[in-house]
């Protein structure tokens, strides 16, 4: 008969630890101050702490977007991912939702965010001259016209023109590959506004 | 004489192959499968949490429940689904867990040996749907949709066509199937609140309902080791658990299974 070895840990104690662990984890996990995420919220979206209080998460946001502009965080909730693709403000989205999370807007005046450039990282701003990249420009005189040049050549965006559509971000020619380097990664990111339009 | 034995056993295990493909449990999969290629291609729009086929749209109870109970507000459209879909499960009890649900491929491979069903089961399913609506309303939040298997498996699969991330779902998916083989416990029949909440709800279902033929039915344990519930036919008396998987019917070695379409006395 082979008996089984004394160990210091038996199985009914290790679960015991790794339960009471993980059920200490879970509860500060639940309890734990609601934060206002950085993420963008997709167009129509009421404030972030309401916004997760009604979403359920189905993702029919997503799939219904055609631009592919949504994506899901790793809780589920949809956020606009301008690496993907950008917002037409078509408001499929909106139709699409079963829940009042997202409502509809008016396009004209509806804002997701505002675009930022980061100077470090832009062509046109480290080579100075009137010709070169101007991608995110072209892009955006089709749409908003927000992004403009200054004599130097370099670009500039106009707060009150954008409304953070993310076309600028798509195009950007930069890596979006970032590896946790900040000299790495898209040149022009979308900061969310706390007010955002209906 | 030895020789003959041998060659008896050897073609009767000829005969009993292991893999083998069964009826019930094909067109079970299938179902599953086709359910998603309807969704996936537009024909119905939405997930397992909200479909719409055609102008009826069927939202998943538990999940309206926790927005109720989470945002403070009611949404008239989405209440008539989660109705709609409370009368399905009237009419079809816990189907939804053996029919749709994806996570019944990969949870709850036959009972788990030396576990048995929690001992006051249907007060621990009230208790989990209720610390899940309340875990809403304290949160503010529809938490359980977080790790909601079948929601979990929608959104890896609208991700991965749209370019995001699966790996929440292999990794959520992970993590159930180590502590199912840790515990010894099956998800689908102690833990899921979707399933504990279905079936409460079932417990009113007049149609569908497995029964055995009395005179042909000699007490045994075939079915219950078949039964992913762990229920038996000849024993128990509440099957409010049923998800009409139906694989009891090719476990019975006397036939003696039969499913009743309509019972109202």
């Amino acid at each position: 008969m082979t008996k089984q070895p004394d160990s210091k840990f038996s199985r009914r104690e290790f679960l015991r630890i790794a339960g009471g662990a993980s059920s200490v984890g879970l509860l500060y996990w639940l309890l734990r101050p609601a934060q206002a995420s950085a993420a963008l919220l997709p167009p129509g979206a009421q404030d972030p702490i309401s916004f997760k209080a009604i979403c359920i998460r189905c993702g029919k946001c997503v799939a219904a977007c055609e631009q592919k502009a949504i994506n899901f965080d790793e809780a589920g909730f949809p956020f606009m991912d301008a690496l993907q693709g950008w917002c037409d403000f078509s408001g499929d989205c909106t139709q699409a939702c079963p829940t009042a999370a997202l409502l509809p807007f008016n396009p004209d005046i509806a804002k997701i965010g505002t675009a930022v450039i980061d100077t470090d990282r832009c062509i046109a701003w480290n080579l100075n001259c009137q010709l070169c990249c101007g991608l995110c420009i072209h892009v955006c005189d089709e749409l908003q016209q927000a992004i403009y040049r200054d004599e130097d050549g370099n670009p500039h965006i106009d707060p009150a023109r954008c409304n953070g559509c993310g076309a600028c971000v798509t195009i950007c020619p930069r890596s979006a590959f970032t590896d946790g380097n900040p000299k790495r990664g898209k040149a022009v990111s979308i900061q969310s506004v706390n007010s955002i339009g209906l | 004489m030895t020789t003959r034995i041998i060659s008896a056993t050897k073609s009767k295990r000829r005969k009993k192959s292991r893999f083998q493909l069964k009826l019930w449990p094909t067109v079970r999969f299938f179902f599953t499968i086709g359910f998603f290629i309807l969704i996936g291609t537009d024909i119905w729009n939405g997930s397992t949490c909200v479909v719409d086929i055609g102008p009826l749209q069927i939202a998943c109870p538990l999940g309206v429940a926790q927005l109720i109970a989470a945002s403070r507000k009611i949404i008239p459209a989405l209440l008539v689904g989660a109705l709609v879909s409370l009368g399905l499960i009237f009419f079809f009890g816990r189907a939804f867990c053996s029919w749709i649900c994806p996570g019944r491929w990969i949870f709850n491979r036959g009972p788990v040996k030396n576990s048995k069903p929690w001992k006051y089961r249907a007060w621990v399913q009230r208790v989990i749907v209720g610390g899940v609506v309340g875990a809403a309303f304290v949160c503010h939040n529809p938490i359980f949709c977080t790790i909601c298997p079948a929601g979990v498996v929608c959104r890896g699969a609208i991700a991965a066509g749209n370019g995001g991330s699966v790996f929440p779902t292999i990794g959520w998916y992970t993590m159930l199937v180590g502590a199912e083989w840790a515990t010894g416990r099956s998800w689908c029949r102690d833990m899921c609140p979707l399933g504990a909440a279905f079936s409460r709800i079932s417990r009113w279902n007049p149609f569908l309902k497995i029964r055995r033929a009395e005179e042909t039915c000699t007490p045994c344990v075939a079915c219950q080791r078949a039964c992913p519930e762990g229920l038996n036919l000849s024993k128990d008396t509440d099957f409010s658990t049923c998800t009409k998987c139906l694989e009891c019917i090719a476990a019975c070695p006397r036939g003696a299974v039969n499913v009743e379409l309509l019972q109202i006395k």
